[in-house]
This record gives structure tokens, C-alpha cells and sequence, in this order.
């Protein structure tokens, strides 16, 4: 059948010609106008044993990126939430971060994280081992595999969802580059898992002066700016899914790709 | 009359033609034995004279004879087929009357009574015999109908001996129109009446896709004949219930034009439109100058668009939701940054895009089944006007629409005194400032009204649909509003936070206009989803209320519990109907013993209410009901049970009228020319004698036998005689000869 309604094409046409554009309007309310206002982003970090915690500040140096840079209203502090926590199940975005190891979490709580995964949760696995193949990453692959069987954490393209959620994106920075990709876990259309390899949270981590705690190296502070995009994106992607996907968005995003 | 005749033997058995045989052998052998001697003149004359008497004894003996054949004209059947219907007498040039004068006149009884037995026949199966002297009741042309192609082949199959068919008729075949029958085994002998074309415009036929889809633009080809009137413009109208929906120019050619009324048709089921062409000066009748048609229309996929004012877990499990359901074709617009936020980075570096504010609320507003405003506070977006077209889209396109909380929704939407505050299910205005967004966890409890609906009906029985809504985890935080509107209904409340009007409503119903709202004054229903998961659920519940939820947005027609059948089609004025109406209630199981209300009427006539009973459980009837006239109708059906209001169904129809007689004038001379020569006749113009002479002489040559004559040239005892004298004077010249 032809469609001879609306297509997401000639909206784009339409656009292109100049259409009322967010950006252009006038008389913003302020937005502490509005009252009641709550907030739509927990970042919940998972404490297990071992190593859990290496950027203890990290959360709250990101979430306050967030805020100001989005829309997004976060929660200004994380939440840690223990494996088996029914908690959990109340804060779709899960950052697990650590250092040199991951321990096997138990059948019972394998458990609880495929059901969170399968309904709607995302977990973010970080590792802040500084150094390629760490028994972090073997770690999380191992657990993933046995949370969700017959896939496996594979490279997430360059044209994922999560490298263009709000920022277009190229590389996969962190504190430290060790590998040029993220890791992901397929599930339906999504990918609810993802790994990265070169510690998110160590870039973020800071003092509660202002400065940060480790040094992004090889890049410096664009290292860390672009750190901080990676993350919104992230959260992005966890709050959107696969939005940026829509063919309403495609040829925008090819556009200033190729400039 | 005699035929040519042919010889035979009155005595022809074998043994006598065997014995015949030896004695004329032993009569030349002896006859050449015993006249040895003589001269070879005489001998030859004895043996000639033996031979001849041999020949005579044969002859008496075998009785040669002619048989003669006795013949007469045959006078097969004549069917002179008169027709009948009511276009044979409409307009100036009607070929009826004067084909009638004709059959009078020409008397076929006197000139081909010889060799035809003639026969007035009329339009039928089998077709009846018609009396010349005694018009039909109600005038000779009076018949609903032309069935031309079926009357002549019924004739074939009940009369096969008939000799041929004089068609008196203007060949409108109303049944086959322009097809005439083929394998006939006599042939038809058209009268041709009528001296030029009819002066006339007319819808010929109108094209329609065999389905439409809801909001994509539909095309209806209509095709206009032309007879008689000079070429030109004329205006052509497409209406549903009485509304112009389009209007276009053709322009006419010397046969007639084609021409593309294109429309977007806003709800679903069975439609029934109208097209008109505005009749010209001069025309034989504006009888046909209009025609109705109706069209189903489905949906192809429900196309949403959802707009949130930041990403929020409700709206990403929303959409996450309505993604999975292939049947829905999802837009999203999200609004990711606001001015306030910090760019710090070019814009190419970001993959955000404007906000189409013109293209969605201006122009491709109808495109969509149903819009969805999630926590969206349209002020910054969205100019005030824009908020009218989302009224019309729902009060006039019958488009869905929700609003879904949050603390940009409602009263910290700004959608207070809004034209959009009017048409939604709740009524926020005057909400204290501090209260406009309550926090806090509670746990939702269904009306009434909501025990029933169909939106929380997601188990069969009501025990575990209540102990699936009583396992739901709580919501988390609702907008401030103080009551429903009018005619809203409320499905879910917060029986923890009151006001003087009573439980805040959470979930909220209404039906404005041809369109439906629903408001949702929480952004937690989510939790419905992953932690309701967490807790040991499955997420059929969430799944099955937003499913629901669109559905009836959308007037999915399985979500209604009153639904009225579609009459058969095509219906003619003055037929005998009874409409029927399938009746469910609130827990989708067939409501007896309901109380119906309903009423059927004309675009511009008075209602006319209907008596239903039930036929089965959940089944009702209407008594039968005759509709006078045709165009477009509307039946209205509404159902009551245990004093609560079920619903309402409408559907409109198109009633054509009583007879397609009128739909097209003039004699069809290609027709009845067709069909002359597929069946080895000949059309003949009305008064041509050459018809009655070709009848004539082809009856002459139809004869029949009807005895048969032996003539018997010679008796055998004469024969005999012979016989004697000529063996008498063999043996005298014998003797002499030799003497």
C-alpha cells in the first residue's frame, strides 16, 4: 500500500526548511517557576564484594554534568543499592564500577539481574583497572554470560544509539584509553549491558573543591570533556533507548557527521 | 405441399429379388440356346422380347414405388419480448410508447401468422406471457428492473423451439449493463426505436480502492456521461452525511469525463459517502445525477505521536512499550536540552533537533490516531493557537488524545485555561500552588467505573483481575487536580489525597465530541513495569493497559461494547430491513436482557425509532423497518444494563433507490446491434417493414412433414399380362422362324 500520509522523511524535509525550531523560542519560563519539580534520573551503583567503589565522588560530579547540560532533572546524589536488593528494581540505571576483579555474584542473584535486565533495566560496568583484559572485564563477560546465555559482550558499532543518544560521538574516552570501544549485550533491539573498558568514573571522580582526582591521560581535560559526553550519552541512552534511532533523527545525525 | 419423393420396393425381399435373378439368367441362356442358328438381327430380337417379359414378371413380383413426403409450414414459436421496465417510458425520447404503437400497428399475428405462432412475452425468469390487450398494473413500464441478458437466456433453457425473438426494448440490461448474453440458439431481431441521443448527464459509475485507511488520503474516480448536451464544466461534490468533503470541476467532453475526488477519512468501519454533479439545463431527467457509494475503512498501522517535555522513566517505558506492538507506528519527540542547559559544545557536535512545532500541531496534525502529551509543558514549544488544531483534532477528526503526568503536566503545564484544559478528563484549575504536584507513594484503588472498564480488564475473570491489580506495586507521586469534568469518568483515584469534590482522580476517561481523552495524572505508572517485576509480577499488566488504553483512543470497534452490524448491501428503497446490534457488557460478555434505544433516519429526515429484541444472548434485532427513499441513512443504536449506560454505535449507510431504472436514458444501439449479430439476427429501425419480409421468408422456409404418399406407377396384374403376351410371342416367332 502506498502511504500517502505523513512521513517522517517529509518532516525532515520540512525542517530543513526552517520549521519553528526549539532553540529559537523566547520568553523561557525559569525553571524553578515550576513547582514540584522531581527528579527523573537515579544513578543507583551496585555494592558487591570486592572493589566496588574506586571513584567514590564520580556520581556526583556526572549527575550535576547532567543536570546542567540536559533536560534531565537527577538525582543531585547516587543511591548504592547491594546485590538481591529489591530496591533495585525501582531505579533503572545501574552503574557497577571496579577495579582488578569481579566476583561471581551467586545463581540467586544472577537471577535478579537477568530479570532486571529482561524488564527494563540497564546496567553500566565500568572498569577502572586502567590496563586491557582486566579480571574486571573477564569478570562482568563471565557473569553476563551466565545472566544472559548464548550472548556474548561484543563491541558496540560506531553508529550505536549510545554514540549519538545527545552528543555525536567518535571515540570511547575515560580516564585512561585502553581499548576504542564499548562492550555491549544485545537484547531485542536493545542493549541493556555495556562495558567500558577505560574508566568513566575515574574521569569524573573530584575532590569537594572543585578539582579532579586523576588525571585523563593521554588527553588531558578534552579527554575529560569528552568523558563527560560519553556518560550524558549513556544516560541518554538508558532514559531514551533507541530514540535516537528513529528515521526522524537519521538523516540530521548523517548530516553533521560528515561535516 | 409434397417434397421430391424417392423409389423403393413394396416387394423387396432378397429371395424373391434372388429368384428374380436365376429366372432372368435362365431365360437369356436358354433364350440364346434355343435360337442358335437364326440371324444375328433375330436372335437379338428374341432375346429382347424374353428379356422384357423377364422384366415384367420382375417388376409385378417386386411392386416398384415413389414414396412422396407431405409437408407444411412448421410455425415454430415467435417471442416478441416487450420490455417493461420503467426506463423503457422516462424522459422526451422514451423508445417505450412508440414501440408499443408499433407492436400494435404492425399486426405480426396477420402477416406471420402462417408460419409462426406469435407470442408477447415480458421481462422475467422464466419470462411471462403477456396479454397485447391488457397493460401490467401500474402502466406498461413499470418494472423495477431490466433483465434483459437473463430474460432471453431463460427463454433459450424453457423454449428451445423458438424460431426467433423480436426485442422490443432500449437494451439498458440493468443486471449485465452493456453485456449482451452470447449462445443463443435463435436469433433476435431488435426493434431500434429512438431518433437521436438522449439529452442527459449522469454519474456513471463511481470508483473506489476496496479499502481505505484512516487519515491517508483516498481517491474516488468518478466517470460522468454525456448525451446530447454540449461539452463543458460541471461541478462534481463529494458528501458524507450531508457535509461537502470535496468539490472539483469537470470538464465535460462530448462523451463525458473522468474525475479524481481525493478525501482523508477520519474513522474507522463503514462509510458511506454521496457524489453529485450539478445538473445542467435541458437534461431528460436529474435522476442520475447522483450516486452513493460506501467504503470500509481500516487502519492500517495507529500511528502516535508522543512528545515528552525531559526523558523520564515513564515515558521511556511508554515508548519502550509501544515499540514492541508492530501494529503501532510510533513518533517520538523528546525534549533532551532546554535554553537553560548548557550548549558548551557547537551544535554540530550534538545530535539534537528543532522541535517541529509548525509541521506537527500545523500541518500533519490529522496524519496521526492519537497524540500523547507526556510531562510536556507546551508553552515553550508550542504556541497557543497550535492547541486549538489539538482540540479539532480530537472533537472534530475524532482523534485520541493523553495527557500523562508530571511536573510539566496539567496545572504546571500552564494548561490552565487553555482550549486544551476544556477537552480534557480533569479539571486542575485553581490548583494551590503548593499543591500542584503531590509526592509520595500511594496505592491506587479502580472505581467503579474502572472495575469495569475495559482498560483494567486484563484477566478474564474479575478474582484474578482483582488480585492482579491488588499485586501492583504503589505509584509514585501524582498531579494536583480537584475533580473530573461533566461527562468524564473517572477509572482509578488516590483515595489518600482528597479534596472537598472527593479521592483525587488518577485515571480519567471522556468523550469529547467525535474524539476521545485520557488523563493519567501520574508519571510512575511505570512502576507497573520494572519493579512490579521486581517484586515477583510479569508486566501484563502495564502492557495490557496502555494497549487498552490506545485502543480505545483510537475507537478500536472490538473495545465497544454496543456494535451495530452493517445492513447488506446493496439496500433499495422500500425494501424490508432489520439491523442488528451485538450488545456487551462491561466484563465483554454477551449483555442479555439489555435495553436498546435507537433510531434511524435520512439526511434530512425526521428519526424514525426502532424496536429491538433480543435474538440470542448479547443479540438484538430491530423490528423490521421499510426505508422510503434513497441516500444516505444513519441508524443510532445505544444499550443500557443493570442502569448503566453500555455505550452508543452509529453507522451510515447508503440506501440506492428503488430501481436503477433512470440511471441511464436512451436506447443502447451498440447493445441491441451486439446482440443481433451474437445471435445471427439483425436489428431493424423502428417502422422498417424489411423486419416483417425476413420473417416471413425465413418462415417459409421453416416447413415440417407431415404425412408421407406411395405412388405405385404400375399394378402387377397388367404386368403379368405382359409377361404372358411377350413369352407368347417369343415362342410364336421362335416357331415361325424356325418353321
Amino acid at each position: 500500500m502506498k502511504k500517502t500520509g505523513w512521513s517522517r522523511r517529509e518532516v525532515l524535509l520540512a525542517l530543513a526548511g526552517g520549521g519553528a525550531g526549539l532553540l529559537a523560542g523566547a520568553g523561557w519560563p525559569g525553571r524553578g517557576e515550576a513547582y514540584g519539580r522531581r527528579d527523573y534520573f537515579t544513578w543507583a551503583q551496585l555494592r558487591y564484594p570486592g572493589s566496588w567503589d574506586p571513584s567514590p565522588r564520580a556520581a556526583e560530579r556526572f549527575l550535576e554534568a547532567l543536570r546542567r547540560r540536559t533536560s534531565v532533572e537527577p538525582e543531585p546524589r547516587r543511591r548504592v543499592v547491594d546485590v538481591g536488593s529489591p530496591e533495585l528494581f525501582a531505579l533503572p540505571f545501574l552503574y557497577v564500577g571496579g577495579r582488578g576483579s569481579f566476583p561471581s555474584l551467586g545463581a540467586e542473584a544472577e537471577g535478579w539481574l537477568r530479570r532486571y535486565l529482561e524488564h527494563g533495566g540497564f546496567v553500566l560496568f565500568d572498569d577502572a583497572t586502567g590496563v586491557a583484559d582486566s579480571g574486571f572485564a573477564q569478570g562482568v563477560a563471565e557473569t553476563l554470560g551466565r545472566v544472559l546465555p548464548g550472548r556474548g559482550l561484543e563491541p558496540l558499532p560506531a553508529d550505536h544509539t549510545a554514540f549519538q543518544s545527545f552528543y555525536l560521538l567518535r571515540d570511547v574516552p575515560g580516564r585512561k584509553l585502553v581499548r576504542p570501544f564499548l562492550y555491549g549485550i544485545d537484547l531485542e533491539d536493545l542493549t541493556p549491558a555495556v562495558l567500558c573498558p577505560n574508566d568513566l568514573g575515574g574521569a569524573f571522580d573530584g575532590d569537594p573543591l572543585g578539582g579532579y582526582t586523576h588525571p585523563c591521560t593521554p588527553g588531558g581535560e578534552r579527554q575529560r570533556e569528552m568523558t563527560f559526553r560519553l556518560g550524558v550519552n549513556l544516560a541518554m541512552y538508558a532514559l531514551t533507548g533507541n530514540y535516537k534511532k528513529d528515521q526522524v533523527h537519521i538523516p540530521f545525525i548523517l548530516k553533521r557527521r560528515q561535516r | 405441399m409434397t417434397g421430391e419423393g424417392a423409389w423403393v420396393l413394396l416387394n423387396g425381399h432378397p429371395g424373391w429379388i434372388a429368384a428374380l435373378a436365376v429366372l432372368g439368367a435362365l431365360a437369356v441362356v436358354s433364350g440364346l440356346h434355343s435360337s442358335r442358328g437364326l440371324p444375328p438381327a433375330r436372335r437379338a430380337l428374341l432375346l429382347g422380347v424374353r428379356l422384357a417379359a423377364v422384366v415384367a414378371v420382375a417388376a409385378a413380383v417386386l411392386r416398384p414405388a415413389r414414396e412422396v413426403d407431405l409437408t407444411r409450414a412448421k410455425r415454430s414459436p415467435l417471442a416478441v419480448v416487450l420490455d417493461t421496465s420503467r426506463s423503457m417510458a422516462l424522459g422526451p425520447q422514451a423508445p417505450g410508447p412508440a414501440l408499443q404503437r408499433w407492436l400494435a400497428e404492425a399486426d405480426l399475428g396477420r402477416d406471420l401468422g402462417a408460419f409462426y405462432r406469435v407470442e408477447l412475452l415480458g421481462l422475467g425468469d422464466p419470462p411471462p406471457v403477456r396479454d397485447p390487450a391488457e397493460p401490467a398494473e401500474g402502466g406498461t413500464f413499470a418494472g423495477p428492473h431490466t433483465p434483459l441478458g437473463r430474460t432471453l437466456e431463460s427463454l433459450a433453457r424453457v423454449r428451445p423451439d423458438t424460431a426467433a425473438v423480436v426485442l422490443l426494448s432500449d437494451g439498458r440490461d440493468t443486471e449485465r449493463p452493456g453485456v449482451p448474453p452470447g449462445g443463443l440458439p435463435f436469433p433476435v431481431y431488435p426493434v431500434v426505436a429512438g431518433s437521436g441521443p438522449v439529452q442527459d448527464l449522469w454519474i456513471e459509475a463511481v470508483e473506489t480502492p476496496p479499502v481505505a485507511f484512516i487519515r491517508t488520503p483516498v481517491e474516488v474516480r468518478v466517470r460522468l456521461g454525456l448525451s446530447g448536451l454540449a461539452p463543458g464544466p460541471a461541478a462534481v461534490t463529494l458528501l458524507e452525511g450531508g457535509r461537502p468533503l470535496r468539490s472539483e470541476v469537470a470538464e465535460l467532453g462530448p462523451e463525458g469525463a473522468t474525475v479524481s475526488l481525493s478525501f482523508t477519512p477520519t474513522r474507522t468501519g463503514r462509510r458511506a459517502y454521496r457524489v453529485e454533479v450539478t445538473p445542467r439545463p435541458g437534461e431528460a431527467t436529474a435522476e442520475n445525477n447522483r450516486a452513493q457509494f460506501s467504503l470500509n475503512v481500516i487502519r492500517d498501522k495507529t500511528r502516535v505521536l508522543l512528545v515528552a517535555g525531559t526523558p523520564t522513566w515513564d515515558v521511556r517505558f511508554l515508548s519502550r512499550r509501544l515499540r514492541q506492538d508492530p501494529g503501532i507506528d510510533l513518533i517520538t519527540f523528546l525534549i533532551l536540552r532546554t535554553p537553560q542547559d548548557l550548549a558548551l559544545v557547537p551544535q554540530d557536535e550534538l545530535s539534537l533537533i528543532p522541535f517541529p512545532t509548525q509541521e506537527l500541531f500545523g500541518q500533519e496534525l490529522p496524519s496521526f490516531d492519537a497524540v500523547f502529551f507526556a510531562n510536556f509543558d507546551y508553552a515553550p514549544y508550542v504556541p497557543r493557537h497550535f492547541l486549538d488544531n489539538l482540540v479539532r483534532f480530537v472533537r472534530d477528526d475524532g482523534g485520541g488524545f493523553a495527557m500523562l503526568g508530571g511536573d510539566r503536566s496539567f496545572a504546571l503545564g500552564g494548561y490552565e485555561g487553555t482550549p486544551l484544559e476544556e477537552i480534557l478528563p480533569l479539571d486542575f484549575s485553581g490548583a494551590a500552588p503548593g499543591r500542584a504536584y503531590l509526592r509520595g507513594r500511594f496505592r491506587p484503588r479502580l472505581t467503579d467505573a474502572g472495575l469495569r472498564h475495559p482498560l483494567f480488564q486484563w484477566h478474564p475473570t474479575s478474582e484474578e483481575n482483582r488480585a492482579l491489580w491488588n499485586a501492583l506495586p504503589e505509584l509514585d507521586g501524582m498531579n494536583w487536580v480537584l475533580r473530573p469534568r461533566p461527562g468524564a469518568v473517572v477509572l482509578a483515584e488516590n483515595p489518600e489525597a482528597r479534596t472537598e469534590y472527593g479521592p483525587q482522580p488518577l485515571v480519567a476517561l471522556a468523550e469529547v465530541g467525535a474524539g476521545r481523552t485520557l488523563a493519567v495524572a501520574s508519571d510512575s505508572l511505570w512502576h507497573w513495569a520494572l519493579p512490579h517485576a521486581g517484586a515477583g509480577g510479569e508486566d501484563a499488566a502495564y502492557r495490557d493497559f496502555w494497549t487498552r488504553a490506545l485502543r480505545w483512543l483510537v475507537h478500536d470497534p472490538e473495545m465497544e461494547l454496543v456494535r451495530l452490524g452493517m445492513p447488506p448491501s446493496p439496500v433499495r428503497a422500500g425494501q424490508e430491513l432489520r439491523l442488528r446490534v451485538r450488545v456487551l457488557d462491561r466484563s465483554y460478555e454477551p449483555a442479555s436482557g439489555a435495553a436498546l434505544g435507537g433510531s434511524l433516519a435520512a439526511e434530512d429526515g425526521l428519526p424514525i425509532p426502532l424496536e429491538w429484541s433480543e435474538q440470542a444472548p448479547g443479540e438484538y434485532a430491530s423490528a423490521p423497518v421499510v426505508l422510503p427513499r434513497e441516500g444516505l441513512w444513519r441508524v443510532e443504536a445505544q444499550a443500557q444494563a443493570g442502569g448503566a449506560f453500555l455505550g452508543r454505535d452509529a453507522v451510515e449507510f447508503p440506501v440506492e433507490g428503488e430501481s436503477p431504472e433512470g440511471l441511464r436514458l436512451g436506447v443502447d444501439r451498440a447493445y441491441l446491434e451486439a446482440l443481433a449479430e451474437a445471435s445471427g439476427g439483425r436489428a431493424f429501425p423502428l417502422g422498417d417493414r424489411g423486419l416483417i419480409q425476413h420473417l416471413a421468408e425465413r418462415g417459409r422456409s421453416q416447413v415440417e412433414v407431415v404425412g408421407r404418399r406411395v405412388e405405385e406407377p404400375w399394378a402387377a396384374g397388367p404386368l403379368l399380362a405382359l409377361s404372358v403376351l411377350l413369352f407368347g410371342l417369343d415362342w410364336a416367332l421362335r416357331r415361325f422362324w424356325e418353321g
